[in-house]
C-alpha cells in the first residue's frame, strides 16, 4: 500500500481541525431545533385529528351512535351533503383499513415532507404505523397487537430497538407521524368535541365528495383555520381527506408567523386483515 | 431552561467532547458552518431519542454524525464550501507539502459521502476496518472498498501534485 497519501491525509486532517474548538452554543441551537420540530409536529397532529374529525365527526351528529351535539356543525348547501357524508363515515367506522398521512409544512421553505404509513383494525386493537425521520434514514414504528403496544426506533443502520409498554391500548400512537394519539376510529367522540364547538361548514365539492372548513379555538393560538376536501371510494367510504391548516401561535403576547400545513390522509383496503408480527423486545 | 433539565448531562458531554465531535463534523462536511449544523442535527436526534438511548451517549452522537453525513441530510440545500477543482501551484515555493495537504482536504469533500466517512473514520478517528464498519452499520467489505476507492479518487484529484520533485502519487520515479 502506498502510505504517502495516507500520511499526508492524516497530517492534512490534523492541520484542518486539530485545534478546533467549539465556540457556538450548538446545544442551545439543537434545543431550539427540537422545540421547533415538536411545535410543527404538534400542529400537524392537531391538523390530522381535526381533518379526521371533519370526516368522521359528522357521524355522531347526524347518524352515528354518539350523543347528538347541542351545537351541531352548521351545514351549508344541501342537507344531502351532510347525510351522504354521514353515510360514508358510518361505512368507514369499525372496520380495518390502511392509512397514510403525508404532511408538507408550506410555511417553512425547504422543510422536508414526511409520510407515515400503517394499518389498523379497531375491532382487534391491532395495527402498525411507521413514520420516517425527516433528516435521516431512520424511522419510528408503532405496533399494536391485541391492545399491547410496542414502539421501535431505528437509526441509519435500520436496526430497530423495541420497547413494550404496559397495559392495554385501543389506538395507535402517532407520535412519530403527527405527534399525538390519533384515535380516528377508536375515539371519534373526543375529536368531535372541537368540531362541534367550532362549527363546521360542509358542502358538496362538485366531484362527488365534500368540502369542509372550520375555524378552531386552539389554546395558545390567535387563529386556527382548516379547510379541505373529503373524497370517497367506489364503496362510498372515505378514501382521502386533504386539507390546509393555517394557525397563528401567540408567544409572549405576540402573534407569530403563520404555520401553514398541507396534510393528505389516505384510507384504503377497508375490511382486509391486518397482520402484525410481534417484535422481539 | 426546561429542556436542559430534561436532557440532564448533555451539556456536560458537549462541554467536554463538543470540540472533538465538531472536528469530526467539519471533516465530514467540509466547513465549520456545515459542521456545526451537522452537530446540531445530531444533538437534536439524540434529544428526540433521549429515552431510548442508554449508556454511551458520545458513541451514539458520533454514529449519528456519520449516518446523517452519509445520508446527505441537507444536500439539496447546502453544498460543500469547497473549490470544484484542486489546482496545483505553478511553481514550487517550498511549501508544496502544505499546499498538497490543503488540496487533499478540498478533494476529500468532493468524495461521495460514504467514501469520505470511511476515510475520516480510518485516518482521523484511527478506527480499524471492523470498527469503522460497526459505526457505519455496514460490512467490512464495504469499508475496504470505500476506502480503496476514496484513496484512489484522492490520488486522481491531486494527480498533478508532487510531494517532491522525484516522486508522484503512484510512487513512480519521474
Amino acid at each position: 500500500m502506498n502510505t504517502d497519501i495516507e500520511d499526508q491525509l492524516i497530517a492534512g486532517m490534523h492541520e484542518r481541525v486539530g485545534g478546533i474548538t467549539l465556540t457556538t452554543d450548538v446545544l442551545a441551537g439543537a434545543g431550539r431545533r427540537h422545540q421547533r420540530r415538536i411545535a410543527i409536529r404538534r400542529t400537524a397532529y392537531a391538523a390530522g385529528v381535526l381533518g379526521l374529525a371533519g370526516a368522521l365527526g359528522i357521524t355522531a351528529t347526524t347518524g352515528g351512535g354518539a350523543p347528538r351535539s347541542q351545537t351541531p356543525p352548521a351545514v351549508a348547501g344541501a342537507e344531502s351533503a351532510n347525510l351522504r357524508l354521514a353515510a360514508a363515515i358510518a361505512a368507514s367506522e369499525n372496520i380495518s383499513y390502511r392509512v397514510s398521512v403525508s404532511t408538507h409544512v408550506a410555511s417553512v421553505p425547504g422543510s422536508p415532507d414526511w409520510t407515515a404509513e400503517g394499518a389498523f383494525d379497531p375491532t382487534k386493537a391491532t395495527g402498525y404505523l411507521r413514520a420516517p425521520y425527516t433528516e435521516g434514514p431512520g424511522f419510528r414504528e408503532e405496533r399494536l397487537i391485541n391492545g399491547v403496544r410496542y414502539a421501535g426506533d431505528a437509526g441509519g443502520d435500520k436496526k430497530v430497538v423495541w420497547q413494550r409498554y404496559p397495559g392495554k391500548q385501543n389506538k395507535l400512537n402517532y407520535d412519530g407521524a403527527l405527534s399525538g394519539t390519533l384515535g380516528a376510529s377508536a375515539d371519534p367522540a373526543s375529536m368531535l368535541a372541537a368540531l362541534r364547538q367550532a362549527g363546521a361548514t360542509i358542502t358538496d365539492n362538485g366531484a362527488g365528495g365534500f368540502h369542509f372548513s372550520v375555524k378552531v379555538k386552539t389554546p395558545g393560538a390567535q387563529s386556527d383555520a382548516l379547510t379541505g376536501d373529503v373524497t370517497l371510494d367506489g364503496d362510498k367510504r372515505i378514501a382521502k381527506v386533504s386539507y390546509q391548516r393555517t394557525i397563528v401561535w401567540v408567544k409572549n403576547g405576540k402573534a407569530q408567523s403563520p404555520v401553514d400545513l398541507r396534510v393528505t390522509l389516505r384510507l384504503s383496503d377497508y375490511g382486509k386483515p391486518v397482520e402484525v408480527t410481534k417484535p422481539t423486545v | 431552561m426546561r429542556w436542559k433539565r430534561r436532557f440532564e448531562g448533555l451539556d456536560t458531554l458537549v462541554a467536554e467532547r463538543g470540540s472533538a465531535l465538531l472536528a469530526t463534523a467539519v471533516l465530514l462536511t467540509g466547513s465549520r458552518a456545515a459542521g456545526e449544523d451537522l452537530l446540531q442535527a445530531a444533538l437534536e436526534r439524540l434529544m428526540r431519542r433521549w429515552g431510548g438511548v442508554h449508556g454511551d451517549l458520545e458513541g451514539y452522537l458520533r454514529r449519528t454524525l456519520y449516518h446523517l453525513a452519509i445520508d446527505q441530510w441537507r444536500s439539496r440545500r447546502r453544498r460543500p464550501e469547497v473549490l470544484a477543482e484542486v489546482e496545483p501551484p505553478g511553481q514550487s515555493d517550498g511549501t508544496d507539502e502544505l499546499h498538497l495537504r490543503q488540496a487533499l482536504m478540498q478533494a476529500l469533500v468532493l468524495l461521495p459521502p460514504r467514501q469520505r466517512a470511511v476515510l475520516v473514520l480510518r485516518y482521523w478517528e484511527q478506527c480499524n476496518e471492523a470498527e469503522a464498519a460497526e459505526v457505519l452499520g455496514c460490512s467490512v467489505g464495504t469499508v475496504k472498498s470505500s476506502a480503496s476507492r476514496g484513496l484512489a479518487r484522492l490520488r486522481e484529484l491531486t494527480a498533478d501534485w508532487e510531494v517532491d520533485n522525484t516522486r508522484n502519487w503512484n510512487g513512480a520515479t519521474l
